[in-house]
């Protein structure tokens, strides 16, 4: 109800004040629209908090890409691969399935990681990177691997 | 299959010796010098040649095993910065009393995603037969650092799949002396045929091929290696046609993620060496032609593995009375990491 009477209230805080500074007396209703003032500030804070929030939330979602890797055929070569990619700068995960071939990386919102570093990547791996699917994803703590 | 050829040279040294040691004894008689003096000089000399047919078969050593094959090398691909070292202790038998147990330790390293650089080294070697001298037979022994081997690989063909690779790499390399010739047992110096190493350098050329699938593998090479003097004493150069083929038991079918496997692997080695030259004399009993069969089970992570091989001889058709070899065994294992240091 306080919401709801601030939100109604926000009209009056500049006759609040203009009537302040025309030195007229602080009588029952200038306290009134005073307190109306203060509600109307209080809804502000909220909704400008509100808004940050959702800020943050969008800024809790990460960049993935899934990279079909060629080349890889047992165990031991898929260790290459993850590794490279995990030295990439702005990586911060790396898993690798293969049987389907494909690498999921990982990738830090702050920085800016290309499609040309993830080839050049796989290429140093001395593999062959095929196609390269984007997608966002909400953000999780990093992984505890070694690089 | 190239440690078998250990074998060989013990038995191979014993026949050249007693060879030499009759030749020399008859230019002795000829010459009407003291005895005493020529015999020694005889022993010298037969030693020395029996030494110089043991090290032409070690240099049969075929160029070390790359990555993935047991007994020679191929073509399967090494990532930029990616070291792999393999320790590899093996143990043979032969004819005469023969038996060796060697450690080999392997580094190979991606310096590019194309290049790659293996350095073999035969870091304990231990050798025993019976040698045959002019008057007895002793059981002869010596230990110590053996030759090594390095070699630069270049993949000069890559086709790519999802879950497959074929891969073309030619190698050039050579055997590096270290010249550990001179152990001793409780009768002496050993002869040189059972010295760790040698001081004949030995370089090599070849190719290699690799075509590999989520399921199986085939791989191959072909190598020649020329084997310089040393002393006098030229080696039989060498010629090496190698095939193996794996196949993945377990898991099956594949899963997702990236699963430990096990292989059953079979690996053939044909090799042919030349005869040996002695001041330019071809020596009679010397090279010949082998062929080896070599089963093995190899275990895989993204990290490390273990590989347990047999090496068995399916024919000897060497020169001369050479003894035949029995068999080898051989356990390799594997570690790969990584190092900022690449181009």
């Amino acid at each position: 109800m306080e919401l709801l009477y601030s939100l109604s209230s926000v009209n009056y805080v500049l006759p609040v004040h203009t009537r302040l500074a025309r030195g007229k007396g602080a009588g029952p209703s200038v306290r009134r629209q005073a307190l109306a003032a203060l509600g109307a500030a209080l809804l502000l804070t909220l909704m400008a908090h509100g808004a940050g929030a959702q800020d943050a939330a969008h800024a809790r979602r990460a960049r993935q890409a899934l990279i079909t890797v060629k080349g890889v055929a047992n165990p031991f070569s898929s260790f290459g691969i993850v590794k490279r990619l995990r030295q990439v700068p702005g990586v911060r995960d790396v898993s690798f399935d293969l049987y389907s071939g494909q690498a999921l990386v990982t990738l830090d919102p702050a920085v800016d990681v290309t499609e040309a570093q993830l080839r050049e990547a796989v290429r140093n791996a001395s593999y062959t990177a095929g196609k390269i699917q984007w997608r966002e994803v909400p953000l999780e703590p990093p992984a505890a691997t070694d690089r | 299959m190239p440690y078998s050829t250990y074998k060989q040279l013990s038995s191979n040294a014993r026949s050249w010796a007693k060879t030499f040691f009759s030749l020399i004894r008859s230019r002795a008689r000829r010459s009407n010098a003291p005895k005493q003096l020529l015999t020694r000089k005889a022993r010298r000399q037969g030693l020395r040649l029996a030494a110089g047919a043991f090290i032409g078969l070690v240099a049969w050593m075929p160029a070390p095993p790359v990555q993935a094959q047991i007994t020679f090398p191929s073509a399967t691909p090494i990532s930029a910065g990616n070291v792999i070292v393999r320790e590899q202790p093996f143990m043979a038998s032969g004819g005469e009393g023969y038996q060796t147990y060697q450690n080999q330790i392997v580094v190979v390293y991606g310096f590019t995603p194309n290049i790659a650089f293996v350095l073999d080294s035969n870091s304990y070697v231990y050798q025993t037969a019976r040698i045959q001298s002019t008057t007895e037979s002793l059981q002869r022994s010596a230990m110590g650092f053996g030759n090594s081997q390095f070699v630069f690989r270049y993949t000069i063909m890559q086709e790519d799949d999802i879950g497959s690779t074929l891969r073309v790499a030619p190698i050039v390399g050579a055997d590096i002396p270290t010249w550990m010739d001179d152990q001793s047992d409780k009768y002496g110096r050993v002869p040189p045929s059972l010295q760790p190493g040698w001081g004949a350098w030995g370089p090599l050329l070849g190719n290699t091929f690799t075509w590999q699938t989520l399921d199986w593998m085939v791989a191959a090479d072909i190598v020649y290696q020329f084997n310089a003097a040393a002393e006098g004493y030229k080696f039989g150069n060498v010629f090496r046609v190698d095939g193996g083929f794996r196949y993945r038991l377990w898991p099956w079918p594949l899963r997702t993620g990236v699963p430990a496997e096990i292989y059953a692997s079979l690996e053939a080695n044909l090799i042919n060496v030349a005869q040996d030259q002695a001041a330019g004399v071809v020596q009679p009993n010397t090279g010949g032609t082998s062929l080896f069969v070599d089963p093995g089970i190899i275990y895989t992570t993204a990290q490390w593995g273990v590989v347990l091989s047999a090496l068995l001889p399916a024919m000897q058709q060497l020169n001369g009375s050479a003894p035949l070899i029995h068999y080898e065994i051989l356990l390799l294992f594997r570690w790969s990491f990584f190092t900022p240091y690449h181009l």
